[in-house]
Protein backbone atom coordinates (compact mmCIF):
# COMPACT_ATOMS: atom_id res chain seq x y z
CA UNK A 1 0.00 0.00 0.00
CA UNK A 2 1.52 3.36 -0.93
CA UNK A 3 2.37 5.57 1.84
CA UNK A 4 -0.46 8.67 2.19
CA UNK A 5 1.05 12.14 3.33
CA UNK A 6 -0.32 15.80 3.09
CA UNK A 7 2.86 18.25 2.46
CA UNK A 8 2.11 21.79 2.87
CA UNK A 9 4.96 23.98 1.75
CA UNK A 10 4.72 28.03 2.40
CA UNK A 11 1.02 28.16 1.93
CA UNK A 12 -0.58 31.44 2.18
CA UNK A 13 -4.25 32.14 2.03
CA UNK A 14 -5.45 35.45 1.52
CA UNK A 15 -8.92 36.58 1.02
CA UNK A 16 -9.59 40.54 -0.50
CA UNK A 17 -12.65 41.53 1.30
CA UNK A 18 -15.31 43.87 -0.75
CA UNK A 19 -17.79 46.26 0.82
CA UNK A 20 -20.03 44.86 -0.68
CA UNK A 21 -21.08 41.08 -0.94
CA UNK A 22 -21.83 41.04 -4.37
CA UNK A 23 -21.13 43.51 -7.30
CA UNK A 24 -23.75 44.29 -9.76
CA UNK A 25 -23.15 45.87 -13.54
CA UNK A 26 -25.11 48.11 -12.44
CA UNK A 27 -23.21 49.19 -9.36
CA UNK A 28 -19.70 49.17 -10.89
CA UNK A 29 -21.25 51.52 -13.86
CA UNK A 30 -22.33 53.92 -11.30
CA UNK A 31 -18.93 53.88 -9.59
CA UNK A 32 -17.41 54.09 -12.43
CA UNK A 33 -18.85 57.40 -13.09
CA UNK A 34 -19.26 59.10 -9.78
CA UNK A 35 -15.51 58.11 -9.69
CA UNK A 36 -16.57 56.23 -5.69
CA UNK A 37 -14.08 52.79 -5.47
CA UNK A 38 -16.68 50.63 -3.47
CA UNK A 39 -15.79 47.88 -6.29
CA UNK A 40 -12.31 47.61 -4.92
CA UNK A 41 -11.28 45.17 -1.89
CA UNK A 42 -11.23 47.29 1.14
CA UNK A 43 -9.23 45.20 3.00
CA UNK A 44 -7.36 41.86 3.01
CA UNK A 45 -7.48 39.08 5.38
CA UNK A 46 -4.96 36.46 5.75
CA UNK A 47 -6.17 33.56 6.56
CA UNK A 48 -3.19 31.08 6.03
CA UNK A 49 0.17 32.60 6.59
CA UNK A 50 3.44 31.10 5.60
CA UNK A 51 2.28 27.76 6.62
CA UNK A 52 5.05 24.91 5.90
CA UNK A 53 3.34 21.07 7.52
CA UNK A 54 4.37 17.68 6.42
CA UNK A 55 1.30 15.10 7.89
CA UNK A 56 2.76 11.70 7.06
CA UNK A 57 1.11 8.69 6.68
CA UNK A 58 -0.65 7.22 10.09
CA UNK A 59 -0.95 10.73 11.85
CA UNK A 60 -3.90 11.79 13.41
CA UNK A 61 -3.42 15.70 13.45
CA UNK A 62 -5.54 17.95 15.42
CA UNK A 63 -5.57 21.68 14.72
CA UNK A 64 -6.66 24.04 17.64
CA UNK A 65 -6.86 27.31 18.11
CA UNK A 66 -9.28 30.42 18.69
CA UNK A 67 -11.92 31.06 16.29
CA UNK A 68 -10.83 32.93 13.36
CA UNK A 69 -7.19 31.42 13.82
CA UNK A 70 -7.90 29.49 10.02
CA UNK A 71 -8.35 25.90 11.32
CA UNK A 72 -11.04 25.78 8.71
CA UNK A 73 -9.10 27.77 5.79
CA UNK A 74 -6.58 25.53 6.07
CA UNK A 75 -8.62 22.34 5.85
CA UNK A 76 -10.09 23.50 2.74
CA UNK A 77 -6.61 24.80 1.05
CA UNK A 78 -5.69 20.89 2.22
CA UNK A 79 -9.22 19.48 0.61
CA UNK A 80 -8.37 21.37 -2.49
CA UNK A 81 -11.54 24.21 -2.56
CA UNK A 82 -9.40 26.86 -1.81
CA UNK A 83 -6.54 26.87 -3.91
CA UNK A 84 -3.74 28.53 -2.15
CA UNK A 85 -2.45 32.67 -2.80
CA UNK A 86 1.13 31.06 -2.51
CA UNK A 87 2.94 28.43 -2.02
CA UNK A 88 2.68 24.48 -3.08
CA UNK A 89 0.79 21.09 -1.69
CA UNK A 90 1.65 17.84 -2.07
CA UNK A 91 -0.52 15.46 -2.02
CA UNK A 92 -1.25 11.33 -2.21
CA UNK A 93 -4.66 9.57 -1.26
CA UNK A 94 -8.27 9.64 -1.61
CA UNK A 95 -9.35 12.39 0.67
CA UNK A 96 -12.70 12.71 1.94
CA UNK A 97 -13.54 16.29 3.45
CA UNK A 98 -16.01 16.12 6.28
CA UNK A 99 -16.81 19.69 7.13
CA UNK A 100 -20.30 19.91 6.59
CA UNK A 101 -22.90 17.69 6.39
CA UNK A 102 -24.81 17.32 3.72
CA UNK A 103 -23.31 18.59 -0.05
CA UNK A 104 -25.53 18.52 -2.90
CA UNK A 105 -28.71 17.13 -1.64
CA UNK A 106 -31.25 17.68 -3.94
CA UNK A 107 -34.46 18.43 -1.95
CA UNK A 108 -36.49 17.63 -5.00
CA UNK A 109 -35.17 14.25 -5.59
CA UNK A 110 -35.31 10.73 -3.17
CA UNK A 111 -33.24 9.46 -0.47
CA UNK A 112 -32.10 6.91 -2.26
CA UNK A 113 -31.09 8.95 -5.34
CA UNK A 114 -29.35 11.18 -3.41
CA UNK A 115 -27.36 8.50 -1.73
CA UNK A 116 -25.79 8.15 -5.53
CA UNK A 117 -25.97 11.70 -5.90
CA UNK A 118 -23.53 12.07 -2.78
CA UNK A 119 -21.44 9.13 -3.86
CA UNK A 120 -20.62 10.52 -7.37
CA UNK A 121 -19.54 13.91 -5.79
CA UNK A 122 -17.31 11.80 -3.72
CA UNK A 123 -15.97 9.89 -6.81
CA UNK A 124 -17.70 6.53 -7.15
CA UNK A 125 -19.93 5.14 -9.60
CA UNK A 126 -23.15 3.94 -9.29
CA UNK A 127 -21.87 0.47 -9.06
CA UNK A 128 -19.75 0.73 -6.13
CA UNK A 129 -22.68 3.07 -4.85
CA UNK A 130 -25.31 0.05 -4.74
CA UNK A 131 -23.40 -2.47 -2.53
CA UNK A 132 -23.31 0.61 0.00
CA UNK A 133 -26.77 1.14 -0.21
CA UNK A 134 -28.27 -1.17 1.67
CA UNK A 135 -25.55 -0.44 4.75
CA UNK A 136 -26.46 3.29 4.37
CA UNK A 137 -30.34 3.39 4.69
CA UNK A 138 -29.48 0.53 7.49
CA UNK A 139 -27.53 2.82 9.97
CA UNK A 140 -29.60 5.57 9.20
CA UNK A 141 -32.90 4.03 9.88
CA UNK A 142 -34.55 5.63 7.04
CA UNK A 143 -35.26 2.30 5.20
CA UNK A 144 -39.13 3.15 4.85
CA UNK A 145 -38.54 6.94 3.62
CA UNK A 146 -35.80 5.61 1.12
CA UNK A 147 -38.40 6.73 -1.43
CA UNK A 148 -39.42 10.21 -0.40
CA UNK A 149 -38.18 13.09 -1.72
CA UNK A 150 -35.76 14.88 0.76
CA UNK A 151 -37.96 18.11 1.27
CA UNK A 152 -39.83 16.06 3.20
CA UNK A 153 -37.55 14.49 5.77
CA UNK A 154 -37.07 16.76 8.98
CA UNK A 155 -33.48 18.23 8.97
CA UNK A 156 -32.56 15.19 11.46
CA UNK A 157 -33.28 12.80 9.26
CA UNK A 158 -31.83 14.57 6.31
CA UNK A 159 -28.81 14.52 8.92
CA UNK A 160 -28.88 11.55 9.92
CA UNK A 161 -28.92 10.49 6.17
CA UNK A 162 -25.60 12.61 4.91
CA UNK A 163 -23.55 11.43 8.04
CA UNK A 164 -24.61 7.65 7.34
CA UNK A 165 -23.45 8.48 3.24
CA UNK A 166 -19.99 10.28 4.65
CA UNK A 167 -19.19 7.12 7.21
CA UNK A 168 -19.83 4.54 4.72
CA UNK A 169 -16.78 5.48 2.48
CA UNK A 170 -13.41 4.01 3.00
CA UNK A 171 -10.86 7.78 2.54
CA UNK A 172 -7.47 7.38 2.87
CA UNK A 173 -7.30 10.95 4.21
CA UNK A 174 -10.23 12.24 6.60
CA UNK A 175 -10.79 15.92 7.03
CA UNK A 176 -13.21 16.60 9.68
CA UNK A 177 -13.87 19.97 10.88
CA UNK A 178 -15.89 19.46 14.44
CA UNK A 179 -17.84 16.11 14.84
CA UNK A 180 -21.00 15.88 13.83
CA UNK A 181 -23.29 15.38 16.49
CA UNK A 182 -27.13 15.78 15.63
CA UNK A 183 -30.37 13.69 16.86
CA UNK A 184 -31.41 12.31 19.95
CA UNK A 185 -29.52 10.13 22.11
CA UNK A 186 -29.43 6.90 21.09
CA UNK A 187 -28.23 8.54 17.55
CA UNK A 188 -25.36 10.33 19.34
CA UNK A 189 -24.12 6.84 20.41
CA UNK A 190 -24.33 5.39 17.16
CA UNK A 191 -22.88 7.86 15.28
CA UNK A 192 -19.61 7.99 18.10
CA UNK A 193 -19.21 4.69 17.29
CA UNK A 194 -19.46 4.69 13.51
CA UNK A 195 -16.68 7.90 13.43
CA UNK A 196 -14.32 6.16 15.38
CA UNK A 197 -14.58 3.10 13.23
CA UNK A 198 -14.20 5.36 9.88
CA UNK A 199 -11.11 7.75 11.81
CA UNK A 200 -9.66 3.96 12.50
CA UNK A 201 -10.33 3.00 8.37
CA UNK A 202 -8.49 6.48 7.23
CA UNK A 203 -4.39 6.24 7.44
CA UNK A 204 -4.26 10.10 7.69
CA UNK A 205 -6.80 11.96 10.00
CA UNK A 206 -6.62 15.60 10.55
CA UNK A 207 -9.20 17.33 13.37
CA UNK A 208 -10.56 20.64 13.93
CA UNK A 209 -12.01 21.08 17.26
CA UNK A 210 -12.58 23.24 20.00
CA UNK A 211 -13.99 20.22 22.56
CA UNK A 212 -10.12 19.12 23.62
CA UNK A 213 -11.25 16.07 24.81
CA UNK A 214 -11.90 14.81 21.23
CA UNK A 215 -8.66 16.29 20.04
CA UNK A 216 -6.92 14.44 22.97
CA UNK A 217 -8.83 10.62 22.16
CA UNK A 218 -8.51 10.61 18.67
CA UNK A 219 -4.97 12.64 17.93
CA UNK A 220 -1.34 11.77 18.00
CA UNK A 221 0.07 14.95 17.00
CA UNK A 222 -0.99 18.73 17.71
CA UNK A 223 -0.32 21.95 15.96
CA UNK A 224 -1.60 25.47 17.42
CA UNK A 225 -3.01 28.46 15.16
CA UNK A 226 -2.96 31.82 15.42
CA UNK A 227 -3.98 34.09 13.19
CA UNK A 228 -3.17 31.51 10.12
CA UNK A 229 0.16 30.92 11.97
CA UNK A 230 1.39 27.73 13.40
CA UNK A 231 3.18 29.05 17.20
CA UNK A 232 2.80 25.26 18.54
CA UNK A 233 3.49 22.28 17.53
CA UNK A 234 4.00 18.69 19.81
CA UNK A 235 1.86 15.90 21.08
CA UNK A 236 -1.45 16.90 22.55
CA UNK A 237 -0.27 16.30 26.32
CA UNK A 238 2.08 19.42 25.25
CA UNK A 239 0.22 21.69 23.08
CA UNK A 240 -3.27 21.16 25.11
CA UNK A 241 -2.45 22.78 28.48
CA UNK A 242 -0.40 25.52 26.73
CA UNK A 243 -3.09 26.48 24.32
CA UNK A 244 -5.42 26.39 27.57
CA UNK A 245 -3.28 28.56 29.70
CA UNK A 246 -2.67 31.20 27.25
CA UNK A 247 -6.65 31.07 26.30
CA UNK A 248 -7.27 31.92 30.10
CA UNK A 249 -4.25 34.38 30.05
CA UNK A 250 -6.51 36.53 27.39
CA UNK A 251 -9.57 35.95 29.83
CA UNK A 252 -8.17 37.20 32.73
CA UNK B 1 -10.58 -2.62 3.73
CA UNK B 2 -11.99 -1.51 0.17
CA UNK B 3 -10.46 1.22 -1.56
CA UNK B 4 -11.95 1.97 -4.91
CA UNK B 5 -13.16 4.94 -6.76
CA UNK B 6 -9.61 6.55 -4.97
CA UNK B 7 -8.29 7.49 -7.97
CA UNK B 8 -11.26 8.56 -9.53
CA UNK B 9 -12.10 11.82 -7.92
CA UNK B 10 -8.36 13.13 -7.09
CA UNK B 11 -5.14 12.80 -8.87
CA UNK B 12 -2.28 11.41 -6.51
CA UNK B 13 -0.29 14.08 -6.44
CA UNK B 14 -1.62 17.65 -6.48
CA UNK B 15 0.52 20.51 -6.79
CA UNK B 16 -1.61 23.30 -6.18
CA UNK B 17 -2.21 26.39 -8.25
CA UNK B 18 -0.18 28.95 -7.11
CA UNK B 19 1.52 32.32 -7.96
CA UNK B 20 4.63 32.25 -6.08
CA UNK B 21 6.86 29.62 -5.47
CA UNK B 22 6.40 27.34 -8.55
CA UNK B 23 9.54 26.07 -9.29
CA UNK B 24 9.94 27.19 -13.23
CA UNK B 25 10.03 24.72 -15.65
CA UNK B 26 13.06 25.82 -17.89
CA UNK B 27 10.17 25.31 -21.09
CA UNK B 28 7.45 27.31 -19.63
CA UNK B 29 6.24 28.46 -23.34
CA UNK B 30 2.84 30.20 -22.15
CA UNK B 31 0.80 28.60 -25.16
CA UNK B 32 2.55 25.29 -24.32
CA UNK B 33 0.90 25.44 -20.71
CA UNK B 34 -2.14 26.32 -21.38
CA UNK B 35 -2.00 23.35 -23.97
CA UNK B 36 -1.74 21.45 -20.93
CA UNK B 37 -4.27 22.94 -18.74
CA UNK B 38 -6.41 22.26 -21.67
CA UNK B 39 -5.86 18.97 -21.91
CA UNK B 40 -5.97 18.08 -17.88
CA UNK B 41 -8.74 19.81 -17.37
CA UNK B 42 -10.52 17.54 -19.97
CA UNK B 43 -9.44 14.99 -18.46
CA UNK B 44 -10.28 15.88 -15.22
CA UNK B 45 -13.92 16.58 -16.49
CA UNK B 46 -13.47 13.06 -17.75
CA UNK B 47 -12.61 11.61 -13.94
CA UNK B 48 -16.30 13.08 -12.78
CA UNK B 49 -18.23 11.96 -15.22
CA UNK B 50 -20.39 10.22 -12.94
CA UNK B 51 -21.06 13.74 -11.03
CA UNK B 52 -22.02 14.83 -14.73
CA UNK B 53 -24.47 11.51 -15.66
CA UNK B 54 -26.03 12.62 -12.03
CA UNK B 55 -26.52 16.03 -12.35
CA UNK B 56 -27.99 15.33 -15.64
CA UNK B 57 -30.31 12.65 -14.94
CA UNK B 58 -31.27 14.36 -11.69
CA UNK B 59 -32.08 17.97 -13.49
CA UNK B 60 -33.98 15.78 -16.25
CA UNK B 61 -35.87 13.78 -13.07
CA UNK B 62 -36.81 17.07 -11.44
CA UNK B 63 -37.97 18.60 -14.82
CA UNK B 64 -40.28 15.70 -15.89
CA UNK B 65 -40.86 13.62 -12.72
CA UNK B 66 -44.01 16.19 -11.35
CA UNK B 67 -46.32 15.65 -14.55
CA UNK B 68 -47.80 13.03 -15.75
CA UNK B 69 -47.43 13.99 -19.46
CA UNK B 70 -43.56 13.90 -18.78
CA UNK B 71 -41.35 14.81 -21.42
CA UNK B 72 -44.19 16.21 -23.83
CA UNK B 73 -44.34 19.07 -21.83
CA UNK B 74 -41.13 20.24 -23.10
CA UNK B 75 -42.60 19.94 -26.96
CA UNK B 76 -45.09 22.21 -25.85
CA UNK B 77 -43.37 25.15 -25.74
CA UNK B 78 -41.42 25.01 -28.83
CA UNK B 79 -44.60 23.88 -30.32
CA UNK B 80 -46.53 26.70 -29.35
CA UNK B 81 -44.16 29.32 -30.25
CA UNK B 82 -44.08 27.73 -33.24
CA UNK B 83 -47.73 27.82 -33.76
CA UNK B 84 -47.85 31.42 -32.66
CA UNK B 85 -45.24 32.46 -34.72
CA UNK B 86 -46.28 30.61 -37.79
CA UNK B 87 -50.20 31.85 -37.17
CA UNK B 88 -49.22 35.61 -36.84
CA UNK B 89 -46.42 35.99 -39.50
CA UNK B 90 -48.09 33.70 -42.53
CA UNK B 91 -50.94 36.07 -42.05
CA UNK B 92 -49.25 39.11 -41.34
CA UNK B 93 -46.64 39.47 -43.87
CA UNK B 94 -46.87 36.50 -45.81
CA UNK B 95 -43.33 36.09 -46.53
CA UNK B 96 -42.36 34.72 -50.19
CA UNK B 97 -42.07 30.96 -48.94
CA UNK B 98 -43.39 27.51 -48.64
CA UNK B 99 -43.31 25.35 -45.94
CA UNK B 100 -43.45 28.34 -43.59
CA UNK B 101 -44.29 26.23 -40.21
CA UNK B 102 -41.37 23.84 -41.29
CA UNK B 103 -38.70 26.62 -41.74
CA UNK B 104 -39.66 28.32 -38.11
CA UNK B 105 -39.64 24.70 -36.33
CA UNK B 106 -36.15 23.89 -37.49
CA UNK B 107 -34.34 26.92 -36.32
CA UNK B 108 -36.87 27.63 -33.59
CA UNK B 109 -35.75 24.13 -31.87
CA UNK B 110 -31.66 24.90 -31.76
CA UNK B 111 -32.29 28.07 -30.79
CA UNK B 112 -34.25 26.89 -27.83
CA UNK B 113 -31.32 24.97 -27.19
CA UNK B 114 -28.64 28.09 -27.33
CA UNK B 115 -30.67 30.64 -24.89
CA UNK B 116 -31.40 27.01 -22.51
CA UNK B 117 -28.07 26.60 -22.40
CA UNK B 118 -26.52 29.74 -22.20
CA UNK B 119 -29.42 30.76 -18.97
CA UNK B 120 -28.57 27.75 -17.50
CA UNK B 121 -24.81 28.44 -17.64
CA UNK B 122 -24.91 31.85 -16.29
CA UNK B 123 -26.43 30.30 -12.97
CA UNK B 124 -24.48 27.14 -13.12
CA UNK B 125 -21.32 28.08 -10.93
CA UNK B 126 -23.19 30.87 -8.85
CA UNK B 127 -26.25 28.26 -8.15
CA UNK B 128 -23.79 25.61 -7.16
CA UNK B 129 -21.92 27.86 -4.43
CA UNK B 130 -22.86 25.40 -1.37
CA UNK B 131 -21.66 22.39 -3.28
CA UNK B 132 -18.42 24.45 -4.17
CA UNK B 133 -17.21 25.50 -0.76
CA UNK B 134 -17.47 22.54 0.88
CA UNK B 135 -15.80 19.92 -1.33
CA UNK B 136 -13.18 20.24 -4.41
CA UNK B 137 -14.91 20.21 -8.09
CA UNK B 138 -13.68 21.02 -11.02
CA UNK B 139 -15.66 24.02 -12.18
CA UNK B 140 -16.26 22.94 -15.79
CA UNK B 141 -18.79 20.56 -14.65
CA UNK B 142 -21.46 22.64 -13.72
CA UNK B 143 -21.87 24.58 -17.47
CA UNK B 144 -21.32 21.29 -19.01
CA UNK B 145 -23.63 19.33 -17.03
CA UNK B 146 -26.05 22.06 -17.94
CA UNK B 147 -25.35 21.64 -21.62
CA UNK B 148 -25.76 17.96 -21.73
CA UNK B 149 -28.94 18.45 -20.19
CA UNK B 150 -29.80 20.99 -22.32
CA UNK B 151 -28.88 19.00 -25.52
CA UNK B 152 -30.72 16.18 -24.42
CA UNK B 153 -34.25 17.95 -24.58
CA UNK B 154 -33.15 19.20 -27.31
CA UNK B 155 -32.64 16.27 -29.32
CA UNK B 156 -35.80 14.42 -28.49
CA UNK B 157 -38.01 17.17 -28.97
CA UNK B 158 -36.28 17.91 -32.49
CA UNK B 159 -36.78 14.30 -33.33
CA UNK B 160 -40.18 14.02 -31.74
CA UNK B 161 -41.90 17.57 -33.53
CA UNK B 162 -40.53 16.56 -36.79
CA UNK B 163 -41.96 13.18 -36.70
CA UNK B 164 -45.43 14.35 -35.50
CA UNK B 165 -45.63 17.32 -37.33
CA UNK B 166 -44.39 15.77 -40.22
CA UNK B 167 -48.00 15.83 -42.03
CA UNK B 168 -48.62 19.25 -40.93
CA UNK B 169 -44.99 21.02 -41.74
CA UNK B 170 -44.93 18.71 -45.08
CA UNK B 171 -41.16 17.43 -43.68
CA UNK B 172 -39.48 14.51 -45.62
CA UNK B 173 -36.29 12.87 -44.49
CA UNK B 174 -33.66 13.06 -47.18
CA UNK B 175 -29.92 12.34 -47.22
CA UNK B 176 -28.83 15.81 -46.36
CA UNK B 177 -29.92 15.07 -42.43
CA UNK B 178 -26.67 12.86 -42.47
CA UNK B 179 -25.37 16.43 -41.97
CA UNK B 180 -27.19 16.79 -38.64
CA UNK B 181 -24.28 15.61 -36.30
CA UNK B 182 -21.89 18.00 -37.50
CA UNK B 183 -24.57 20.45 -36.85
CA UNK B 184 -25.14 19.38 -33.12
CA UNK B 185 -21.30 19.95 -32.23
CA UNK B 186 -21.39 22.94 -33.36
CA UNK B 187 -24.07 24.34 -31.94
CA UNK B 188 -22.81 22.44 -28.60
CA UNK B 189 -19.58 24.23 -29.17
CA UNK B 190 -20.80 27.35 -29.24
CA UNK B 191 -23.26 27.32 -26.72
CA UNK B 192 -20.69 26.00 -24.20
CA UNK B 193 -18.21 28.73 -24.88
CA UNK B 194 -20.62 31.33 -24.69
CA UNK B 195 -22.32 29.42 -21.61
CA UNK B 196 -18.62 29.40 -19.99
CA UNK B 197 -17.87 33.00 -20.28
CA UNK B 198 -21.64 34.14 -18.82
CA UNK B 199 -20.69 31.93 -15.95
CA UNK B 200 -17.67 33.37 -15.02
CA UNK B 201 -19.04 37.03 -15.61
CA UNK B 202 -21.95 36.09 -13.64
CA UNK B 203 -19.50 34.90 -10.72
CA UNK B 204 -18.50 38.74 -10.48
CA UNK B 205 -21.35 40.79 -11.81
CA UNK B 206 -24.45 39.25 -10.36
CA UNK B 207 -27.01 41.38 -12.77
CA UNK B 208 -25.35 39.71 -15.66
CA UNK B 209 -28.23 37.19 -16.22
CA UNK B 210 -30.68 40.01 -16.60
CA UNK B 211 -28.49 41.41 -19.46
CA UNK B 212 -28.30 38.23 -21.18
CA UNK B 213 -31.72 37.35 -21.69
CA UNK B 214 -32.29 41.34 -22.78
CA UNK B 215 -29.20 40.08 -25.45
CA UNK B 216 -30.79 36.96 -26.63
CA UNK B 217 -33.80 38.71 -27.33
CA UNK B 218 -32.48 41.18 -29.68
CA UNK B 219 -30.55 38.68 -31.02
CA UNK B 220 -33.59 36.50 -32.01
CA UNK B 221 -34.59 39.27 -33.76
CA UNK B 222 -31.50 39.29 -36.25
CA UNK B 223 -31.01 36.10 -36.23
CA UNK B 224 -33.37 34.96 -39.65
CA UNK B 225 -35.24 32.61 -37.53
CA UNK B 226 -38.87 33.92 -38.13
CA UNK B 227 -38.11 35.66 -41.06
CA UNK B 228 -36.33 34.24 -44.17
CA UNK B 229 -32.62 36.07 -45.20
CA UNK B 230 -33.63 35.47 -48.66
CA UNK B 231 -35.82 32.64 -50.06
CA UNK B 232 -35.03 30.31 -53.00
CA UNK B 233 -36.06 33.09 -55.80
CA UNK B 234 -34.23 35.79 -53.80
CA UNK B 235 -36.61 37.26 -52.25
CA UNK B 236 -36.64 38.59 -48.77
CA UNK B 237 -37.96 41.16 -46.18
CA UNK B 238 -34.06 41.88 -45.49
CA UNK B 239 -33.14 44.60 -47.94
CA UNK B 240 -30.26 43.16 -50.17
CA UNK B 241 -27.51 45.82 -48.96
CA UNK B 242 -28.02 44.66 -45.54
CA UNK B 243 -28.10 40.93 -46.19
CA UNK B 244 -24.36 41.07 -45.72
CA UNK B 245 -24.26 42.14 -42.37
CA UNK B 246 -26.80 39.52 -41.28
CA UNK B 247 -24.60 36.69 -42.59
CA UNK B 248 -21.87 38.04 -40.10
CA UNK B 249 -24.24 36.91 -37.26
CA UNK B 250 -22.44 33.92 -35.73
CA UNK B 251 -25.40 32.24 -35.17
CA UNK B 252 -26.39 32.61 -38.71
CA UNK B 253 -24.27 30.36 -40.43
CA UNK B 254 -24.97 27.86 -37.17
CA UNK B 255 -28.91 28.30 -37.87
CA UNK B 256 -27.93 27.46 -41.61
CA UNK B 257 -26.75 24.05 -40.33
CA UNK B 258 -30.13 23.34 -39.35
CA UNK B 259 -32.21 25.00 -41.90
CA UNK B 260 -30.68 23.32 -44.72
CA UNK B 261 -30.82 20.15 -43.89
CA UNK B 262 -34.02 19.91 -42.73
CA UNK B 263 -36.30 22.64 -44.35
CA UNK B 264 -34.49 22.84 -47.74
CA UNK B 265 -33.95 19.52 -47.94
CA UNK B 266 -30.20 19.77 -49.16
CA UNK B 267 -26.68 20.71 -47.47
CA UNK B 268 -25.31 23.78 -46.11
CA UNK B 269 -22.87 26.09 -48.58
CA UNK B 270 -19.35 25.80 -47.99
CA UNK B 271 -19.61 29.40 -46.87
CA UNK B 272 -22.02 27.81 -44.11
CA UNK B 273 -20.53 25.21 -43.03
CA UNK B 274 -16.94 26.94 -42.39
CA UNK B 275 -18.50 30.04 -41.21
CA UNK B 276 -20.01 27.38 -38.26
CA UNK B 277 -17.29 24.73 -37.99
CA UNK B 278 -14.72 28.28 -37.10
CA UNK B 279 -17.03 30.06 -35.17
CA UNK B 280 -18.50 27.19 -32.72
CA UNK B 281 -14.52 26.16 -32.76
CA UNK B 282 -13.64 29.50 -31.68
CA UNK B 283 -16.03 30.07 -29.28
CA UNK B 284 -14.91 26.83 -27.40
CA UNK B 285 -11.59 27.77 -27.31
CA UNK B 286 -12.16 31.03 -26.41
CA UNK B 287 -14.76 30.25 -23.52
CA UNK B 288 -12.24 27.54 -22.62
CA UNK B 289 -9.28 29.44 -22.21
CA UNK B 290 -11.11 32.35 -19.64
CA UNK B 291 -13.21 29.99 -18.00
CA UNK B 292 -9.76 28.27 -16.89
CA UNK B 293 -8.15 31.62 -16.22
CA UNK B 294 -10.76 32.26 -13.97
CA UNK B 295 -11.51 28.83 -12.40
CA UNK B 296 -9.10 29.03 -9.45
CA UNK B 297 -10.01 32.78 -8.31
CA UNK B 298 -14.10 31.84 -8.88
CA UNK B 299 -14.62 30.38 -4.79
CA UNK B 300 -13.30 33.74 -3.47
CA UNK B 301 -16.16 35.77 -5.30
CA UNK B 302 -19.29 32.95 -4.38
Amino acid sequence: MAENFITLKNVSLRFKLYSTQHRSIKETFVNVLLRRNYGRPTREVTAVNNVSLHIPHGRRLGIVGDNGAGKSSLLKVMSRIYPPTSGTIERRGFLVPLLEVGIGFNPELSGLENIFLTGAIMGFSRREMTRRVDPILEFSELRQFADTPIKYYSSGMAQRLAFSIATEIDPEILLLDEIFSVGDIHWVQKAKHRMQSLIDRSSILVLVSHQMELIERYCDWTIWMRAGQIVGEGPPSEIIPAYQASEAGVQV
Amino acid sequence: MTRTGRGSILPPRLRGPSTAGRPEAPDSDPSAESRVKLVSSIQELWQFREVIKNFVSQDLKVKYRRSALGFFWSLLNPLLHMSVITVVFSLLFRFPMSQYSLYVLSGLVPWTFWTASVDGCCMSIVGAENMIKRQYFPKLVFPFSVVTQNFVTFVLSLTVLLLILAPITGFRPNASLCILPLSFLCIIAFSLGVGLIAAVVTVYFRDMQHLISVGMSTWFYLTPIIYPLESATGEGPIPHAYRYYFKLNPMFSIIQMFHRPIYDGRLPTTPELAGAVVVSLAALLVGMLIFKRCEDSLVFSL
